[in-house]
């Protein structure tokens, strides 16, 4: 549920505001000019906002795709993303998002043509190379699924182009419109997951680990691609007990050799995103703990993160092959 | 603290009376109306009235953790019903041609509305939107010191094209009167979600008896100021943390120390 929706009176009428508005149909709604007007203003509280937000309806007038950050991929050599959605219905009290924005209200751009055409146009000029697009950068790619049916537009725009891959990245359990359709290869949704003592204190409205392991069983059984993204591993007391407990609980469930990728990374957050992550929530044991600046990116002193990640890759390569594996690194 | 912004004292009238609230003898560039952790200032009619009233008594109030703001007043509408009252989740300015957007952080009953805040009084009415003069100004000067959630505007139809109240002081309070109860519960939520970011502030004279131990640079502050605001979060004894920290005798110390507390606190996350 969400507060209000704010519509730019331009895509007032446009079929798929009418759609969202019609399920919303006891929410007040606003009209603005441009999305900027609410979403931007320096007075706003990110915190206070997210306990209970709005939606924006909005048009995304240029800049629909852009190049990912050097260290984003999973071995593909041309990688994108773009953004149907800023902000998520989850509350991650990791998630770097929170630094981001100035506000927490779920912008939906619903102009997805202009998405697509540029998509399009963009793999064109690879000539034929494989060329990856995120989709789940800035939001969670599934979780407002039946508001935005984002899959149910995009997965046939990917299924069209033969060189184009889309990752969804994804901790919900929204797979209803994916099962529904035809798999397509180059359709990777990838869940993410911390373990469960992670995930307790730090994951706010998340799915338990145990169902969002069935939704990935769900997909695998219809022939869907699917990737475990093990990022990121939060430092605590037990990390390492809590780590071999939570592979044990995902591949008791999924086939390994069945996994289109996987990738694992430790904490970290942009150093200006970590001063307003921090500025927001004093009071969050995360961010009080023991860290470190390094690149520009706040994270664990290196030698506490070498040795967590050495210690979550030794345990995680017992189960998949090395193929598969692509860490996130983001020292390079 | 709350602090109710209303043009003429007959507004202010039905809130003053329900919380009991005393005129200040100290303050005379603005009648302001107080008790406990509430204040109400009586700004006078128009845009630079209502902004002036606003920042002055954010500057009175400056060593408060957080301020939470309502600007109550009456407007005039041709869609709603006389009395009616009405929360505003938009206001555009006449004059300017701004908007701005109250955040609706809340669950309210009250009715959400459009605002156009005019210079100059006016009954020429557009059916979707109401009429006062202060709205978007307030708004303005409110947001500098406080963030949107915590700024917001209620307003009572005053005038319709079938009815004015005019300047019937009395009618005035009457109809503001007859929504104390929604008014008291709005201010009550507000309250609560401002009390959320005052209690992660640091007290000012716990700040000072800190900072008075050593010499601290900017950097060293703002080390100390994040460790403390964790660990007083964390339901530490104040008094204790404070008399441990002044026993230490230089900024080092004192963040060495703070930053292991914190360490040892966050091994269970
Ligand atoms: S699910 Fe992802 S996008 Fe959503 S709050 Fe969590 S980390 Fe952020």
């Amino acid at each position: 549920m969400v507060s209000c929706v704010y519509v730019e009176t331009e895509i007032r009428q446009h079929p798929r505001t009418q759609r969202i508005l019609k399920r919303l149909n006891n929410t007040p709604v606003v009209e603005i000019r441009h999305y900027g007007e609410v979403f931007n203003p320096r007075a706003q509280n990110f915190r206070l906002q997210k306990s209970n937000p709005a939606l924006i309806i909005a048009r995304k007038h240029k800049r629909q795709v852009l190049k990912t950050p050097k260290s984003y991929g999973i071995g593909g050599y041309h990688n994108y993303y773009f953004s149907h959605m800023l902000n998520c219905i989850y509350d991650c009290r990791y998630c770097f998002l929170q630094g981001m924005y100035r506000s927490a209200h779920q912008l939906v751009f619903i102009n997805y043509e202009d998405f697509a055409a540029e998509i399009s146009r963009v793999t064109a000029q690879h000539d034929g190379e494989p060329v990856w697009f995120f989709s789940g950068y800035d939001c969670d790619s599934l979780a407002n699924e039946p508001l935005t049916r984002f899959v149910e537009y995009f997965v046939p725009v990917f299924a069209r182009l033969d060189n184009s891959w889309m990752e969804l990245r994804t901790k919900s359990t929204q797979i209803r419109q994916l099962l529904k359709l035809e798999p397509c290869p180059r359709v990777i949704t990838a869940f993410s997951f911390t373990d469960q003592h992670s995930h307790r204190k730090l994951e706010h409205g998340v799915a338990s680990i145990k169902k969002r392991i069935d939704a990935m069983q769900a997909l695998v059984e219809s022939g869907w691609p699917v990737g475990l993204r093990l990022d990121p591993i939060i430092y605590h007391h037990d990390y390492q007990a809590a780590f071999i407990q939570l592979l044990e609980q995902i591949f008791a469930v999924i086939e390994p050799t069945l996994l289109h990728s996987v990738s694992l990374g430790a904490f970290r957050l942009p150093k200006n995103n970590f001063k307003q992550v921090h500025r927001l929530f004093p009071d969050e044991a995360l961010f009080a703990q023991n860290l470190a600046l390094n690149n520009d990116i706040i994270s664990y002193p290196l030698t506490l993160e070498q040795e967590m990640i050495s210690f979550c890759e030794q345990q995680l390569l017992q189960w998949i092959p090395a193929e598969i594996y692509f860490p996130c690194n983001w020292h390079d | 603290m709350l602090v109710w912004v209303v043009a003429l004292h007959c507004e202010a009238k039905p809130v003053i009376d329900h919380y009991g609230l005393k005129k200040s003898a100290s303050h005379h560039a603005f009648d302001v109306y107080q008790k406990d952790n509430m204040h109400c200032i009586i700004s006078g009619i128009g845009k630079t009235a209502v902004a002036a009233a606003t920042a002055w008594i954010a500057g009175l109030n400056r060593h408060q953790g957080s301020i939470a703001w309502i600007n109550l007043g009456t407007a005039g509408s041709s869609a709603h019903t006389l009395g009616t009252i009405l929360s505003i989740f938009k206001i555009s300015d006449s004059e300017s041609d701004r908007n701005f957007y109250p955040v609706p952080i809340f669950d309210s009953a009250l009715e959400p509305a459009h605002c156009l805040t005019l210079s100059q009084p006016s009954t020429d009415y557009q059916l979707d939107q109401i009429y006062d003069m202060e709205a978007s100004a307030f708004f303005d000067a409110a947001t500098r010191f406080s963030s949107a959630e915590l700024v917001h505007c209620l307003k009572i139809i005053s005038d319709t094209p079938a009815q004015k109240i005019g300047h019937d002081k009395a009618r005035i309070s009457e109809l503001i009167g007859q929504h104390i109860v929604e008014l008291a519960s709005f201010a009550q939520s507000l309250e609560e979600l401002n009390d959320q970011v005052a209690r992660l502030e640091i007290n000012q004279s716990d700040w000072e008896k800190i900072l008075g131990c050593a010499h601290f640079t900017r950097t060293q502050q703002s080390r100390v100021s994040k460790s403390l605001r964790f660990l007083f979060s964390q339901q530490r004894q104040t008094r204790a943390l404070i008399a441990e920290v002044t026993k230490l005798q230089s900024a080092e110390l004192v963040i060495a120390h703070l930053e292991n507390l914190c360490h040892q606190q966050t091994q269970t996350l």
